[in-house]
């Protein structure tokens, strides 16, 4: 079966997935489930074929049915990391080394905690005054993040890669966390670690990445979903 | 010289690296950093001190000569390659990272019912609504977990890898915080608990840890205390 990878139709937890694929030339399917947002702005349309529907046929062929989920013909899997680190064997992206091992750990664990953030300050909890705790979130998060940045980048150092000097999956997901924080915040503060620019770039003028990144399926300001309170659409004027 | 772990006082997300130890039966020297309070040992001292050993300074951290480690899931994967407690064949790995990441998903929701953000003037409103959501997904999530484990002995298969450890941790922390009875219709979850506590090195490790509160005082909304008592519910 030609390898079929499925999640809603933004960047979310999909994008780095999606790079590693057309990165390591493989023909899949980039399914999406799409958000439509009416006029009294509830998203639905195939929100609904998942959660009532497709989720449910799921059960006995994923072990946890979930978005995203990636099937090809030896596997059945959800959970973007394991995805991601599964790919990342299959296609000789992974670490050579237990340094290499534990770097990759360690970064991606850095990075995950800061999506994890990303996603609470767009989500905020289901109560009346959700706008204001999205506000405050956002501002005392942006004043960490030069420090975050800091950090990263000295972790880099001189290598071209988070791994040293080979490229590893975990550089994709690098790319999507850092590429989030520059769309979702003034990307002056990861101009201040060149390190980190041309890190990015790097990544992006790698060959099948580079035409994926051009295309109309990379969407760069939708990382969230359209109910997001932050980074769920086309416009976004980061003001912190 | 012994590798060092440190940690704040309290449970929050060490327990997998000690049950590991315990099991494996390493020595180590074991920092406890006080959570209650300002925290200047950690924040004002240690953290800056610790600026050049370690890439990213933080709790927990696992020195060890030229490791020099943390993010706990980081630290718990080196130290189960490192004492032959993890995946033997690629079929293994996929079943250890699905769980894992599965588990940390429930222990990230765990953590946002407990600490729910400390800007907002209605805590408790946040909190109570969370602590539904949370319950209401209990039944479904535990099936789902049990489903997978199905009737092997461990997550991974035929044999114990350092992703027990984590689920277990995880799986105790709903004991702790909310009741028991919810694991009432998975036996195999609970046989699954037992045996992980019957290891040998961690019975011992268990019965001596001692009773701590599951997230920080002062800090978290819930689980801050040594002596906290879950609902009915």
């Amino acid at each position: 079966m030609k390898p079929l990878l499925v999640y809603w139709d933004v960047r979310g937890r999909a994008t780095y997935l999606r790079m590693i694929l057309h990165y390591a030339g493989v023909d899949f399917e980039d399914k999406r489930y799409k958000f439509e947002v009416t006029e009294s702005q509830k998203a639905y349309s195939d929100y609904k074929k998942w959660f009532q529907e497709d989720k449910i046929k799921l059960q006995g062929i994923l072990d946890f049915p979930n978005l995203p989920y990636y099937m090809d013909d030896t596997v059945r899997m959800t959970q973007s990391r394991a995805i991601l680190e599964h790919l990342g064997r299959k296609h000789h992206l992974d670490g050579r080394n237990e340094q290499e091992l534990f770097r990759i750990d360690m970064i991606y664990d850095v990075l995950a905690d800061i999506g994890f953030i990303l996603g609470e300050i767009a989500y905020p909890p289901p109560v009346e005054n959700r706008q204001e705790i999205h506000d405050k979130t956002r501002k005392a998060y942006a004043e960490t993040l030069p420090a975050q940045l800091a950090s990263i980048s000295k972790f880099l150092g001189s290598n071209d890669w988070m791994a040293g000097n080979h490229l590893t999956y975990v550089d994709f997901y690098a790319y999507d966390i850092l590429d989030d924080n520059r769309k979702l915040f003034d990307p002056k503060h990861i101009n201040q670690f060149p390190n980190l620019v041309a890190y990015l770039r790097r990544i992006e003028e790698l060959k099948g990445v580079k035409e994926f990144l051009a295309s109309p399926a990379f969407q760069p300001m939708l990382i969230m979903g359209p109910l997001a309170l932050f980074g769920g659409s086309e416009t976004r004027v980061p003001t912190e | 010289m012994a590798p060092i772990l440190a940690y704040w006082d309290v449970r929050g997300i060490v327990t997998p690296i000690r049950l590991l130890l315990a099991y494996a039966d390493v020595r180590y020297e074991y920092k406890e950093y006080e959570f209650q309070g300002n925290r200047a040992e950690w924040f004002e001292v240690d953290k800056i001190e610790l600026g050049e050993t370690l890439d990213f300074p933080n709790l927990p951290y696992y020195i060890d000569g030229r490791v020099q480690l943390t993010q706990s899931k980081t630290i718990l994967a080196y130290l189960g390659r490192k004492h032959n407690l993890n995946a033997a064949n690629e079929a293994e790995e996929l079943r250890i990272s699905l769980i894992i990441e599965q588990v940390s998903d429930l222990r990230l929701f765990i953590s946002r019912v407990a600490n729910p953000p400390v800007s907002a003037t209605n805590r408790q409103e946040i909190h109570e609504k969370l602590r539904k959501e949370y319950l209401d997904s209990i039944p479904s999530r535990l099936g789902l977990i049990a489903k997978f484990l199905g009737s092997h002995n461990w997550m991974a298969g035929d044999h114990l890898t350092y992703a027990d450890f984590l689920v277990y941790d995880v799986l105790d922390f709903h004991r702790l915080l909310f009741n028991p009875k919810h694991f009432n219709g998975f036996p195999t979850l609970v046989a699954y608990m037992e045996r992980i506590e019957g290891l040998k090195g961690v019975n011992k490790f268990l019965d001596t840890m001692d009773k701590m509160p599951t997230h920080g005082p002062g800090v978290a909304f819930f689980g801050n205390s040594k002596d906290f008592k879950p609902k009915e519910d």
